[in-house]
């Protein structure tokens, strides 16, 4: 446990605990209560991001704590910007998923602020984290829809909103380009930086393995359509979990060493 | 769908191989008849499937992979051995270049600098070379902590010369290490201090007693809080750690025909393009900063991964988001 007895933390713990209470007002019926604690969360959230940004004089992105402290200032947005113009459901759990993003930077990383090594100062750094961690929320997303379906296939269609598997469809869809980007300029930065855009690192086959799920998802929804739902249902699950892999496992674990390491 | 199954399924096996391995998994026989038949598969795709040729968003995506797949194998080294054989053009795809200030190179070698790879058709000389290190770090002086046996606790700037009374003795500072290691040379011990990026700095101190007589001891930041029979000083070190470097810098000109025809300053993330080669800053003399030591890539093929790139990620933005935001603004507009 890294508990923070410092101002972060401080934020960290607010935002975690309006995320959960508006989770719960939502859950028991109070919407309107729940959206304005959710943003008060949200606010929280940014300032503890702005903070850090601040304090270690770099966009946080570095290590696994301010990896997830970001991660925690975009389901709010995403959040909304799902519901009104995707048409997506799913909001309690967008809340749900702040809270569970946003723990491991309040009770499990260490926050001692690191300097920038030589490879990481390039403009590139921004763009190529920014884009990868708001498509690991969005097919977080997808896979909660995925799941949903498989759960129960009829789906939330009040509120004019969409069914769980155009629900998975549609978040994939908005996904999916951020995931390409971030594999794009991540090889174009490698390039820049250590010479290859392309190194065989495990972190790069792994991402490349997440890619490579999601492309495999639409190529079955083409061939099949609906007709095999449970299983673009089931590649949207596998797709966040080469997901989980890439962002977590590989930098966590021992078995894995590569240039990657210094994001641990 | 075979062909995507099986890269993911030889992707994850190579990330349990390391890097070094899975390069050698993914340029072996096998897999090069992978790629050609995966490039295949594109072309034969484009001929059966009209909606890749007609969608301009799948077109793109398309296209945009078989650039990569072509650009990669003609940078490979079987690529250049092909273009060197077929069009009798020669350039080394990668390898390593040590060059020391105010010298001149033009030779590509191996990683250990024990074969010779290549030759450049011009010189690269290494004007300067300099690391900068972040401020905080420079400004911040290294410290002794001192707790003597009565319980008192004292502070001084760990620098040599700096003094410090403890009562009836004299604490000095004698040197600094930033990285201390003991070496064997001719049957003696010889303490050293092995350059900027030390993983055990230490400080030496000489204590003197009244009666004339001094000693030495050695303080190791990672060996916080030790205390000595003989004067019973609790002593710590804190260094800052090592200074970390924020960026290192090889000032290069390219030399040929004996004029100086290009001139650049690189660093991580900034390499210098020049002949159909990219030079980058890999490594240097950590110990006295007289040479650094650069990595040299091929352009071969490059230029069309990029094009594939630049197609792959429009083609995924038109096909996925703007095809959708046109139609959601054109049936705005009809309503």
């Amino acid at each position: 446990m890294a508990i923070k007895y410092t101002f972060l933390g401080l934020l960290i713990y607010l935002t975690i605990a309006a995320y959960l209470f508006a989770f719960l007002a939502t859950i028991t019926g109070k919407k309107k209560t729940g959206q304005v604690i959710y943003l008060m969360g949200f606010i929280a959230a940014a300032a503890a991001f702005a903070y850090r940004w601040h304090d270690v004089r770099h966009v946080p992105f570095q290590n696994m704590f301010e990896v997830f402290l970001s991660m925690g200032i975009f389901v709010y947005p995403l959040s909304i910007f799902c519901r009104r113009l995707l048409r997506v459901s799913g909001e309690a759990v967008d809340m749900l998923i702040g809270v569970i993003l946003l723990f491991p930077a309040g009770f499990v990383f260490h926050a001692e602020p690191q300097m920038l090594p030589p490879a990481l100062q390039s403009w590139l750094f921004m763009p190529h984290v920014a884009v990868y961690l708001i498509s690991y929320v969005i097919m977080v997303k997808a896979a909660i829809q995925a799941f949903c379906y498989l759960k129960d296939k009829t789906g939330n269609t009040k509120e004019n909103l969409v069914g769980y598997e155009e629900g998975t469809y549609r978040m994939i869809c908005f996904g999916f380009p951020l995931l390409t980007l971030g594999l794009i300029l991540g090889s174009w930065w490698g390039k820049l930086a250590w010479g290859d855009y392309w190194g065989w690192d495990p972190k790069e086959l792994w991402s490349l393995v997440s890619w490579l799920v999601y492309v495999g998802y639409f190529h079955v929804r083409y061939m099949f359509g609906q007709k095999h739902a449970r299983l673009n249902s089931s590649l949207a699950i596998l797709g966040l979990a080469a997901i989980v892999i890439t962002l977590l496992w590989v930098n966590l674990s021992r078995i894995f060493p590569g240039l990657h390491s210094y994001a641990g | 769908m075979l062909a995507i199954g099986l890269l993911a399924v030889l992707s994850m096996a190579g990330a349990f191989y390391g890097a070094e391995k899975a390069k050698l998994l993914f340029n072996s026989i096998p897999l090069v008849f992978y790629w050609y038949l995966l490039s295949v598969l594109f072309l034969a795709g484009f001929i059966e499937f009209t909606r890749l040729r007609r969608k301009p968003g799948l077109f793109m995506i398309h296209t945009g992979c078989l650039l990569i797949l072509c650009g990669s194998m003609w940078g490979s080294e079987a690529g250049h051995r092909i273009v060197k054989r077929f069009f009798g053009i020669q350039k080394t795809p990668n390898g390593y270049m040590l060059i020391s200030k105010g010298d001149s190179e033009k030779y590509i070698m191996a990683e250990d600098f024990g074969r010779r790879l290549g030759e450049l058709p011009f010189s690269i000389k290494l004007k300067d070379f300099r690391i900068e290190y972040y401020q905080a770090y420079e400004k911040t002086p290294p410290q002794l902590d001192i707790k003597t046996q009565e319980g008192q606790q004292f502070q001084l700037i760990a620098k040599p010369g700096e003094e410090i009374t403890l009562g009836r003795d004299k604490l000095r500072v004698v040197r600094t290490f930033t990285n201390f290691r003991i070496r064997i040379e001719d049957n003696k011990k010889v303490i050293t201090d092995e350059g900027p990026q030390g993983e055990n700095p230490a400080v030496e101190v000489s204590i003197e007693t009244p009666d004339g007589n001094s000693h030495s001891r050695f303080v190791f930041e990672h060996f916080a809080g030790f205390s000595h029979k003989e004067d019973g000083l609790q002593l710590s070190y804190t260094s800052q750690g090592p200074q970390m470097i924020r960026d290192y810098f090889s000032d290069l000109a390219i030399i040929e025909n004996g004029k100086e025809v290009l001139s650049k300053t690189i660093e991580v993330n900034h390499p210098l393009h020049y002949g159909g080669y990219h030079f980058y800053q890999h490594s240097y003399d950590s110990e006295m900063q007289k040479y650094t030591i650069l990595s040299v890539t091929s352009d071969s093929g490059l230029y069309t991964v990029y094009a594939g790139y630049w197609m792959l990620v429009v083609g995924t933005l038109w096909q996925f988001w703007f095809r959708h935001i046109a139609k959601y603004i054109k049936d705005k507009k009809n309503k």
